[in-house]
C-alpha cells in the first residue's frame, strides 16, 4: 500500500500503535474492493442514512445573485444531519469485519461523535467519544445526543481541552486497547491508511453529484464550492471530479475576525511550513505550538495543516 | 566507540544493570531541571534522557504531559536544551539522550519557506556539538525513519529503535538490524506512566530480539520503584525510569526524586551484581 501523497502522508505514530495500523491496512486492502462489503455499505447508505441526497435548485439564491444557477447538494438531509454518517457507516462495517467490539472517535463540534455513536448503536458496539472540555461546554446538545445513543463521552482536560487534545487522547486510548478497539477518524487526516479510508467512504457524494448533474443538465457542473474543516466533505464531493479540469473547485473556510488577525479558519493561501499533525506528515504550526493550525489542500487523499497554507496536496491515483 | 556504547560495555563487564533516568527539560524551572540531570548521575543514573517538551506528546501519560506544559510555559526551547547539555558536558561524561517528538526536530532552525525538511539534520549537528549522544523519537516508527537513520549515522549519533510486546518477529528482525546504541523495549501497550505491568511479556520479547542484535536492551514504561525495576530488568541490560521521577521533580520534591533514583540503583545492584 502506498502510504504517501507526494511528500505528505505516512505513519508518524508510536511503535505501540503500529500493530493496529498494520491490521487496519490489511483489512482495508481486503475489503475496499470486495463486492459483498461494498454492496452492504451501499445498502446502509441507501436504507439507513438516506442516500442519494437531493440536488436542490436554490431558486431564491440564484435570483438574489443573478449570476449562476446555484444548486445545493443536501448532505444535511442525511440521518444525523451531516455527511459524517457516510464515513462512520463504512468504518463501522470495517470494524465489524475485523471483529472489534468497541469503536472510539474524537470530536470537536460533535457531528462526527454523533455519527459514530449512531453507527455504534446500530451495530451493537460499545462506543467512547473523546471530546475536549471546552468543546463539551460549547456543544451541549450534541453531547446529550451522543449520551442518548449510549456512547460514553470522555472529557479531555489535557493541553488546551479542544479537538487536537481529544485526538491525542483517542490515539493514547487506542494504543492502550488495540486488540478490541477500532478508532473511527472522521477527517481526511491521521496516519495511513486513514486519509484514504475516509476519502473512499465519502466519495459517494461526488459520484452521486456527477450522475445527478448529467441527468439534470446533461453536463457536469462548472463550479463546485465546498466548505473545508477536516476536509472530509470537500474530499467527498471533489474526488470524483479530480480529472475534470473544466470543473472548477473551491474550498471555503470561515473568515472569523479577519484575514490578518490570525483568528480565522483560513487555509488556502500563503506559504506553508512542513511539519506533522495528527500523525501524518503535513504542513503545520510553529515550534511547540499547535494552536493556530490551518488546513489547506490542492488535491487528494489528505488535507494539510499549514500555518499560512498555499494549497499543496497531491493526488497519487 | 561512543560515550553510550562505552558506558553500556562497562556496565556489562561489571555485571551491572544500567539505569536510564528521563527528566523533562524545563520543569519545574529550567535551572532546577539542569540541576536534577547533574545530580541524577550522582544518585546512580548511568544515562540521562533529556526530555524535550512538546504540546502533543502522543506516547506520554498524564505526568509527562503536565510537566511538558509547565516546561513550555517556562519558555524552554531546543536551543536552551542544547545549552543545558553543554553545561552538563562541562562536568560529566555521562551519556545524554534527547527524547522528543518529530515536530520539534523538524522545526529546529526554521527560517521560512515550505520545504524546510533539513531541520532534523541541523539539530543533529548542533546536538552532537552540545554533547548529546543519541535521540529517541517516539512518534517515528521504523518504517518512517530511513532518512533520520542516515543522518544520525553520518554524525555518529544514536537513533533508538523500539520493540513492544506486540512486535511481530518479522518487524523485530528489521528494527533490530538497524538498532544503534540501545533498543527501547516498551513494556506494554499504551503510554508512559507508573502502573501495574506484567513484565514477563517484554522479557520474553527481549530474548527473541537478542537473536537479531547484540545491541543493549533497555526496558521502559511503568517503572516506579526498585522492586518493579528488578522485575523489568530480568532479561534486559537496563531500565528506564521517567514519570515516577518527573512527578516528584514537577512537585518541587527534588530530594525525594534523587532518593528514588538511589533506591532503584540499590535494588538493581543488590539483585544483579555479580
Amino acid at each position: 500500500m502506498n502510504k504517501r501523497f507526494g511528500k505528505y502522508g505516512g505513519q508518524f505514530v508510536p511503535e505501540t500503535v503500529m500493530p493496529a495500523l498494520m491490521e487496519l491496512e490489511q483489512a482495508f486492502a481486503q475489503y475496499k474492493n470486495d463486492a459483498n462489503f461494498l454492496a452492504e455499505f451501499k445498502t446502509y447508505l441507501q436504507k439507513y442514512a438516506g442516500r442519494p441526497t437531493l440536488l436542490y435548485f436554490a431558486e431564491n439564491l440564484t435570483k438574489h445573485y443573478g449570476r449562476a444557477k446555484i444548486y445545493l447538494k443536501r448532505e444535511d438531509l442525511l440521518h444525523t444531519g451531516a455527511h459524517k454518517i457516510n464515513n462512520a457507516l463504512g468504518q463501522a462495517l470495517l470494524a465489524k469485519r475485523m471483529g472489534k467490539r468497541r469503536v472510539i472517535a474524537e470530536t470537536g463540534a460533535g457531528q462526527h461523535g454523533v455519527a459514530t455513536a449512531t453507527v455504534a448503536a446500530l451495530f451493537g458496539m460499545e462506543c467512547k467519544i473523546f471530546m475536549g472540555v471546552e468543546d463539551i461546554e460549547r456543544q451541549k446538545l450534541n453531547v446529550f445526543r451522543m449520551k442518548l445513543l449510549g456512547a460514553e463521552v470522555v472529557p479531555v482536560t489535557c493541553g488546551t481541552g479542544t479537538l487536537k487534545d481529544a485526538t491525542s487522547e483517542a490515539i493514547r486510548y487506542w494504543s492502550t486497547n488495540i486488540t478490541d478497539t477500532y478508532y473511527i477518524i472522521g477527517s481526511v487526516v491521521g496516519p495511513a491508511p486513514y486519509p484514504e479510508i475516509v476519502r473512499d467512504f465519502q466519495k459517494c457524494i461526488g459520484v452521486e453529484l456527477r450522475e445527478q448533474s448529467l441527468n439534470e443538465f446533461g453536463k457536469l457542473p462548472d463550479y463546485i464550492v465546498a466548505c473545508v474543516g477536516g476536509g472530509s466533505n470537500a474530499m467527498g464531493i471533489f474526488y470524483d471530479f479530480k480529472d475534470d479540469a473544466a470543473v472548477k473547485k473551491f474550498g471555503v473556510e470561515a473568515g472569523g475576525r479577519g484575514e490578518d488577525t490570525g483568528d480565522n479558519a483560513k487555509t488556502l493561501s500563503g506559504a506553508g511550513r512542513p511539519g506533522f499533525a495528527d500523525a501524518a506528515g503535513s504542513s503545520c504550526r510553529g515550534l511547540f505550538s499547535f494552536s493556530r493550525f490551518r488546513l489547506s489542500w490542492r488535491w487528494s487523499g489528505t488535507f494539510i495543516f499549514q500555518r499560512r497554507g498555499r494549497c499543496e496536496l497531491r493526488c497519487r491515483d | 566507540m561512543t560515550r553510550l556504547e562505552k558506558k553500556l560495555a562497562d556496565l556489562k563487564a561489571a555485571g551491572r544493570k544500567g539505569l536510564f533516568i528521563y527528566i523533562t527539560a524545563g520543569t519545574p524551572t529550567i535551572d532546577e531541571s539542569l540541576r536534577a540531570m547533574i545530580t541524577a548521575e550522582k544518585a546512580g543514573a548511568d544515562v540521562v534522557e533529556v526530555g524535550i517538551p512538546f504540546s502533543d506528546p502522543l506516547a506520554d501519560g498524564a505526568v509527562i504531559q503536565a510537566s511538558s506544559v509547565t516546561a513550555l510555559k517556562n519558555g524552554i526551547t531546543l536551543e536552551k536544551i542544547l545549552d543545558m547539555c553543554k553545561k552538563i558536558r562541562a562536568e560529566s561524561d555521562m551519556p545524554l539522550i534527547g527524547m522528543g517528538y518529530i515536530n520539534n526536530f523538524m522545526s529546529y532552525g526554521y527560517s521560512g519557506g515550505s520545504a524546510a525538511y533539513d531541520g532534523f539534520e541541523k539539530f543533529i549537528v548542533d546536538a552532537k556539538a552540545a554533547g548529546m549522544d543519541g535521540v529517541i523519537i517516539p512518534d517515528v516508527p521504523h518504517e518512517e525513519s530511513a532518512n533520520m537513520r542516515a543522518v544520525c549515522k553520518k554524525y555518529e549519533v544514536h537513533l533508538t529503535e523500539f520493540i513492544t510486546p506486540e512486535t511481530t518477529p518479522e518487524r523485530m528482525k528489521e528494527t533490530c538490524a538497524s538498532a544503534s546504541g540501545f533498543v527501547y523495549c516498551v513494556s506494554n501497550t499504551g503510554t508512559t506512566g507508573v502502573k501495574k505491568i506484567d513484565y514477563s511479556r517484554i522479557n520474553a520479547k527481549i530474548l527473541d530480539a537478542r537473536k537479531f542484535t547484540d545491541v543493549a536492551m533497555a526496558v521502559g514504561f511503568g517503572i516506579g520503584s526498585g522492586g518493579v525495576a528488578v522485575q523489568a530488568a530480568q532479561n534486559s541490560d537496563a531500565v528506564i525510569v521517567g514519570s515516577a521521577v518527573v512527578k516528584l521533580l514537577h512537585a518541587g520534591k527534588f530530594d525525594d526524586a534523587m532518593n528514588l533514583i538511589k533506591e532503584i540503583r540499590t535494588a538493581l545492584d543488590k539483585s544483579f551484581n555479580k
